[in-house]
């Protein structure tokens, strides 16, 4: 049989089932992505290659390869990514290892402050090491007074230890998912033939994991590379890619912002370039998991168990104590900027007092985002898992971008394509709420595409079948189905959004200040006790949405 | 109640046809099965009715309205699906009420007519209970009851009972045929079971390839096959190797060699060259002596007893296996193996095809349906 087989015109099979709901919900998909994600975008490539004058040129690229100014910024930014991941490595694996293989104690707590650590706002570890460890630090007043002189946080070491405290929660979390799920016949086997346990770990179960640790290792680098907080805060003279960027923005507000741009499309072909050779590495040695003999937990004698325990507590511990300490410190009374002896609120009444906008517009922004991204992102997802075909490949591509997007860049990005008719949106809440959208709708997403690949498909047809359109069967049977699969995604968006600080802080203007811009400005203008009382009410309304999530999916696995 | 008629229906998937050249009609009432090996196109073609794919070529009608434009949730049908698909967040009764909810049935119409919808699957006691953890005969009724209770024009049925136990699958499939009687729904049921199919439909179309091979009443099938495809699908054949020659274009006969023996049968068409003869296990005669000159030579190879009926495993002497199969024999009287045996055909009872198998050229049926059975 060669027949050919004459297909239909295109022009008959796309006018087909396209235009129901779901048709023009991928249309309006791809108006705001191309709105708000490729027109962006564009227009910073498209201002890189201008000079101050307007003319074409690739100056920019060329100062950036020949100034020193710029390439050390390039250099620092690998330096303490690179050094991050590798802490992050080393302290992540042994945690996840411990808490899945041994019967340590204290495992849901560990597990709930280990999240913690890790979705508080990144400039708040930096903030509160800077009042531990800074020039004025209590820690440092302490040593000193005893006579022991300990070099300050300040500078790039300060950077990695603070990215590494908070960053290691990505390896645990994806090395302990892998770890729980890696099939046990593979190490049995090993054990059977004779192998020590060091050479059991090293040749069977990493290689295992490495898929799994490799994407946990990109989650780090990724957020260290593009975070603007913490090496604002303490990395004094040292100055990263994002810092870089942001500071010839701000400066060139009313010129051009040519050199602001040039630095985040090469940010972004770093990140995109990272990205990409994970991926590779990850591709080429994949091995497929196939049994499903999940690992049993190992019961350990009291004395290790005991040694475990307090090992694993010791690191979790230290890693909070950032939260801590900033709690402790808005307690702290004060008079005017200066601390005193003993407790007061004085510090809430005064933001109370002082900044109660930024604390209603943290709220209302992240509200509106969050609702709109729940409703978005089980629509997206929907499409890109049922209506899989040429027309939404694109879609997911394009949501690929914010993730090598550093938050900066994306506030750059927006504000040279909206300061302009024919939109302008620069100084308005709605590019604050646009930014928190594309920044954190992959999580919504994600969570929600991987619940509907579990969903029989067939019960929304039995729906459609027995006379429900489309639209309304989505939001019947799908969606409510989708619900306890889509929350664990949606917190996260959720609790990053309120924490938000990289892009906010190049697109917020006076009145539409949020918390953590607040805090920024507040730290920068020595007021720690009010910082610490705006940053204390996010981690508690973190900690709180955290607990409620845990509690509320029945105390399953969260997932980052 | 409702017909539906196929216009050379044709379905793509890609360049491949998943459905090609459908054209055919499904009469109001009728219990109508689409039956054929996995991947031919069965549930492509029903989820077409459905609504659920759009046919690339032709035109589909219920009735006389013409179906193409019109979107599945307004082709008033009821649907079945092989994974019962329930809504693991309603109970029972809700399940069986979501198609009259949104109908806008009255509160006490929907009471009483899930109530009886429950009642005819047995399963009004049931009413308020989760679905999630009940058995899957349990959930299938409910399946069921959901798409009988909004009495569509049209019942479609994929792959049912392909997940329950033998034993519920034979009640099942009684109980759905009954009911589909009562109510007297035009129902288009889909399956791989050749034996299910037969047992419950009125008609069968045969599918291979997304091609329909054939068409017919389930005796028609099973005992007229078409072609090789269909006589190899529905049942177990028998595919003996002959001649067909001396073809006589006044008499429209030929006669018809296997093994030496000849016997002058009338074709359907003109043919002359190879041919396959087609024949049923059970309708092959072995006898140890010599009945009658168009019997064949051959030895018992095995003997396997089934209870009802004793099959052999026969060889040709050219060489040609064969299987056949006698019923209620008494123990005494039963074949050995390695015993010469000789074989009766009974080439009247049997269909043959052109060497490729694709066309019949003689079937028992080609003047009335009585033809093989004057012999018998
Ligand atoms: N959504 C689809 N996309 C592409 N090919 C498909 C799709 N659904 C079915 N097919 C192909 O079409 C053919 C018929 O499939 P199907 O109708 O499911 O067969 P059946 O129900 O008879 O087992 C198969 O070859 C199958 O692989
Ligand atoms: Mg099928």
């Amino acid at each position: 049989m060669q027949a050919k087989t004459i297909q239909a015109p295109v022009w008959k099979r796309l006018s087909l089932q396209v235009w129901d709901f779901w048709g023009w919900v991928t249309l309006l998909v791809y108006v705001f992505l191309a709105l708000f994600i490729v027109y962006p975008l564009f227009s910073l490539m498209a201002t890189s290659f201008y000079d101050e004058n307007g003319v074409f040129s690739f100056q920019n690229y060329i100062d950036f390869a020949t100034l020193k100014y710029f390439r050390n910024a390039l250099w620092h930014s690998f330096a303490v990514s690179g050094l991050a991941t590798f802490f992050a490595i080393l302290i992540g694996v042994p945690m996840a290892y411990v808490t899945t293989r041994y019967n340590v104690r204290f495992k849901g707590l560990m597990h709930i402050m280990i999240i913690m650590s890790l979705v508080s706002p990144p400039f708040i570890g930096a903030y509160s090491w800077i009042l531990m460890l800074g020039n004025n630090g209590f820690i440092t007043n302490f040593l000193r007074d005893i006579g022991i002189h300990i070099k300050s946080i300040y500078g790039m070491h300060g950077i990695v230890f603070v990215f590494t405290l908070q960053l290691y929660p990505h390896i645990y979390l994806y090395v302990s998912g892998a770890l729980k799920t890696i099939d046990t016949s593979l190490e049995e086997a090993a054990e059977s033939l004779g192998m020590s346990a060091w050479k059991r770990l090293r040749t069977v179960t990493l290689p295992l994991i490495f898929p799994t640790l490799s994407a946990g290792a990109l989650m780090v680098f990724m957020a260290s590379f593009a975070d603007f907080g913490t090496p604002m805060l303490i990395g004094q003279g040292y100055k990263t890619l994002p810092i870089l960027a942001y500071e010839q923005f701000i400066s060139e507000m009313g010129g051009n912002a040519a050199m602001a741009s040039t630095l985040s499309v090469v940010l972004i072909l770093c990140t995109t370039m990272i990205l990409f050779a994970q991926r590779y590495i990850v591709s080429r040695k994949n091995y497929a998991m196939s049994g499903m003999r999940t690992p049993k937990v190992k019961q350990l004698r009291p004395l290790p168990k005991f040694l475990l325990t307090l090992g694993a507590l010791a690191v979790v511990s230290v890693s909070i104590i950032p939260q801590a300490t900033v709690i402790v410190t808005s307690f702290i009374k004060k008079k005017g900027p200066v601390f005193h002896k003993g407790f007061s609120l004085d510090s809430y009444r005064e933001i109370l007092f002082r900044v109660p906008k930024a604390i209603i517009n943290t709220y209302t922004y992240s509200i509106l985002s969050i609702v709109i991204m729940v409703v978005v992102g089980m629509l997206v997802a929907y499409i890109l898992v049922r209506r899989k075909s040429k027309l939404t490949a694109a879609m997911d591509s394009i949501l690929m971008l914010p993730y090598v997007m550093p938050g900066t860049v994306l506030g750059i990005s927006l504000i040279i394509a909206f300061n302009k008719p024919p939109i302008v949106l620069t100084g308005t809440w709605i590019i604050l709420v646009i930014a928190y959208i594309v920044r954190k709708i992959p999580y919504t997403i994600r969570s929600s595409t991987a619940i509907l690949h579990q969903l029989d498909r067939n019960v929304e047809e039995a729906s459609i079948s027995l006379g429900v359109p489309p639209a309304k069967t989505f939001f019947k049977t799908t969606a409510r189905l989708m619900v306890p699969g889509v929350a664990s995604g949606a917190i996260l968006s959720w609790v990053t959004t309120i924490n938000e600080l990289s892009s906010t802080i190049v697109l917020y203007f006076g009145a539409t200040a949020t918390i953590s811009v607040t805090i920024y400005s507040e730290v920068f203008t020595s007021n720690y006790g009010t910082g610490a009382a705006l940053a204390s009410i996010l981690s508690l309304t973190t900690l709180v949405s955290l607990l409620i999530a845990y509690f509320v999916s029945g105390r399953k696995e969260m997932n980052v | 109640m409702q017909s539906v008629t196929f216009e050379h229906v044709t379905k793509y998937f890609g360049q491949s046809k998943a459905v090609n050249d459908a054209h055919f009609k499904i009469e109001e009432g009728e219990f109508f099965t689409l039956l054929g090996p996995s991947g031919c196109g069965k549930t492509t073609l029903l989820r077409t009715i459905a609504g659920f794919y759009k046919q690339e070529e032709g035109n589909l009608y219920f009735g006389d309205r013409l179906m193409n434009d019109v979107p599945t949730h307004n082709r008033d049908i009821g649907m079945v699906f092989q994974n019962y698909a329930i809504f693991p967040h309603m109970t029972v009764f809700e399940n069986v009420a979501y198609g009259l909810r949104a109908r806008k049935v009255s509160k006490k119409e929907i009471e009483e007519r899930v109530m009886e919808a429950l009642e005819m699957v047995e399963l009004g006691h049931l009413r308020d209970r989760a679905p999630s953890n009940m058995s899957g005969g349990q959930q299938q009724r409910i399946a069921l009851a959901r798409a009988i209770v909004i009495r569509p024009s049209l019942l479609l049925m994929d792959e049912p009972l392909s997940n329950l136990d033998a034993k519920l699958r034979i009640k099942m499939r009684s109980d759905i045929r009954k009911l589909q009687k009562d109510l007297n729904i035009t129902t288009i049921y889909v399956t791989h079971d050749q034996e299910e199919a037969l047992a419950v439909s009125d008609r069968i179309a045969v599918l291979s390839e997304g091609r329909v091979q054939q068409i017919g009443l389930p005796h028609e099938i099973y005992s007229y096959p078409s072609n090789r495809f269909v006589a190899n699908f529905i049942g177990t054949s028998n595919f003996v190797r002959g001649t067909s020659g001396q073809y006589n274009a006044a008499t429209g006969s030929a006669k018809i060699g296997v093994q030496g023996m000849s016997k002058t049968m009338k074709l359907t068409s003109a043919f002359e060259g190879e041919v396959l003869i087609s024949v049923r296990p059970e309708n092959i005669g072995v006898s140890v002596q010599r009945g009658h000159e168009e019997e064949l030579a051959g030895e018992i190879e095995t003997v396997t007893f089934l209870g009802e009926k004793v099959s052999y495993g026969i060889r040709l002497v050219d060489g040609q296996k064969l299987e056949a199969s006698v019923h209620s024999v008494e123990p005494r009287r039963m074949l050995r193996e390695k015993m010469s045996v000789f074989v009766d055909l009974r080439l009247d009872r049997a269909v043959i095809f052109d060497e490729t198998g694709k066309e019949a050229v003689y079937r028992a049926s080609q003047d009335d349906s009585s033809a093989g059975l004057e012999t018998a």
